[in-house]
């Protein structure tokens, strides 16, 4: 398959776990956009692999927890349907986007290794030991960074208590 | 609160699902295209400098630097607006389908004659969705010879080469010969995995001299054309262009039913243009963005965002106002074989 057909079928896909991993969707085009750019002039050799795109997606991660070290104290993270592309999603009108929306939130402020191992675990559903595998850590660690997560998570979703008190 | 995995899963499908619309994948295809066409032009240029010995390859090796370092501001030419749209020719179309598909995007990047892609898709499909059952027709651009590893069928008494899905991508490809140029029609999604359906397919295949994508609108500044598209979008159509300079890419976004409207908020401004308003989404406090959005206020069918290819660079306001007053307009398009 050449490159240019791959991309036409599975370029959406990487852009989808890019988004999950930066929760932005202008850093998970640069995020592909990155990786794809160094792939392309190896796509030969990456396309004569067993699973091109599981390497694809380890050069994307690999790439994200870099990347962010690299360049997180110059970029704004940009929010909201306002920053969508042109015709970037829509509230769907539920609480449910609220919610959802609220939740993406935080996780966006999460340590990267800490949302890494939420998108390996959640996202792509891999065992403790793939993701151990990917991330180069063990399978403690692992479990560590996901029970952190998951706890700042649950704290950050509390409710707060209201600021306005109901005149007397 | 508490969280449990589920709600977990469904907060990164909506970041999965804010990442992977049309524009960036468009952006992104555009953006390779100019990384590959960068590389070619550095190794022709070396090529030709260590010919011609070592002073001509420092220079040659110099051009390429010294374009990438152009003053990133373009100047304003007034231009005219075109008694046509902007079109480019997607010559053949398929004689016989599978029930149901109708011809939903059509697709070419490069802008040229050579590089097009023609989608049919179940009516009601929503463009681009990779999932769903579909059927391609494009131009190749590869020679043959790359594909040698494949093997072999007849299609009208012609060589082709047949490539069956392995079940990873759920795609299926046949590449042969037709009028000098080499044509895939490919097959995605839950068809059947057949040689006899591809090959029916391509044998199917008929000139269509009149069809074409138009590009209902352009900068005024010359920036080329690096691709575009027309397919649906929701319950009607969608048209998109992607134009590219030094200095700047703007994508430009026009449909029938009307495009997503920025929403009110500190980040989003009313600009005044001389032709009425429009909103953007840069915030009343800020004057630069890597790439700014616009929608025009009294046509809420016409938008188009302004970045800067360079890595790091920023809009400013100034740049996407003179980009919104300088804007040409064309005729609507033609879009008959939407849907057909």
């Amino acid at each position: 398959m050449t490159f240019d057909d791959y991309l036409a079928a599975r370029l959406p896909a990487l852009l989808r776990y890019a988004g999950v991993l930066t929760c932005d969707p202008h850093l998970a085009e640069d995020l592909v956009q990155d990786v794809l750019v160094r792939a392309q002039p190896r796509w030969s050799r990456i396309d004569g692999l067993a699973q091109p795109e599981a390497y694809l997606k380890r050069m994307l991660l690999n790439e994200f927890l870099g990347w962010r070290r690299r360049r997180w104290a110059r970029v704004v993270l940009l929010r909201g349907a306002a920053l969508d592309a042109v015709a970037g999603a829509q509230p769907d009108g539920t609480g449910a986007y609220d919610e959802r929306e609220a939740l993406l939130r935080h996780i966006a402020v999460l340590p990267p290794k800490q949302r890494a191992v939420l998108v390996l675990r959640y996202y792509e559903g891999r065992s403790d030991a793939e993701i151990a595998d990917l991330l180069g850590c063990g399978q403690a660690a692992v479990r560590s960074n996901s029970s952190r997560a998951v706890a700042a998570l649950r704290e950050a979703m509390r409710p707060q208590p209201s600021l306005h008190r109901e005149a007397p | 609160m508490t969280i449990d995995d589920e709600q977990i899963r469904a907060a990164f499908d909506l970041a999965a699902e804010r990442a992977a619309g049309p524009e960036p994948v468009e952006r992104i295809r555009a953006q390779l295209a100019r990384a590959s066409a960068r590389t070619r032009q550095r190794r022709l240029l070396v090529l030709t400098g260590a010919t011609a010995g070592a002073a001509a390859a420092a220079t040659a090796v110099g051009v390429p630097l010294a374009l990438d370092r152009r003053d990133s501001r373009l100047a304003v030419p007034v231009a005219s607006p075109p008694a046509k749209n902007p079109r480019t020719p997607v010559p053949f179309r398929l004689g016989w389908l599978p029930d149901g598909f109708v011809e939903h995007h059509r697709y070419a990047q490069p802008w040229g004659p050579d590089s097009w892609s023609r989608g049919w898709r179940l009516a009601g499909d929503v463009y681009p969705n990779v999932y769903a059952a579909g059927v391609n027709l494009m131009t190749r651009p590869v020679p043959m010879q790359d594909h040698t590893q494949w093997p072999t069928v007849t299609v009208n008494g012609v060589t082709g080469r047949l490539h069956l899905d392995d079940g990873q991508n759920q795609l299926n490809l046949l590449v042969w010969p037709l009028d000098g140029r080499l044509l895939t029609v490919q097959t995605q999604g839950p068809l059947p995995h057949s040689r006899e359906l591809l090959v029916r397919l391509a044998e199917s295949v008929i000139p269509d001299p009149a069809a074409a994508i138009e590009l209902p609108m352009r900068p005024a500044q010359e920036l080329g054309v690096t691709s575009a598209s027309v397919g649906r979008a929701g319950p009607t159509w969608r048209g998109q262009a992607v134009y590219a300079g030094d200095a700047f890419t703007v994508t430009f976004a026009t449909s029938l039913a009307g495009l997503p409207v920025l929403p009110d908020g500190p980040a989003v401004r009313t600009l005044p243009l001389r032709r009425g308003t429009a909103r953007t989404n840069l915030p009343a406090t800020g004057n630069a963005r890597p790439r700014l959005l616009l929608q025009f206020t009294e046509r809420a069918d016409l938008a188009f965002s302004v970045e800067t290819p360079a890595r790091g660079g920023t809009v400013a306001v100034e740049d996407v106002v003179r980009f919104a007053e300088e804007l040409v307009v064309g005729p609507t398009p033609d879009m008959s074989w939407y849907g057909r």
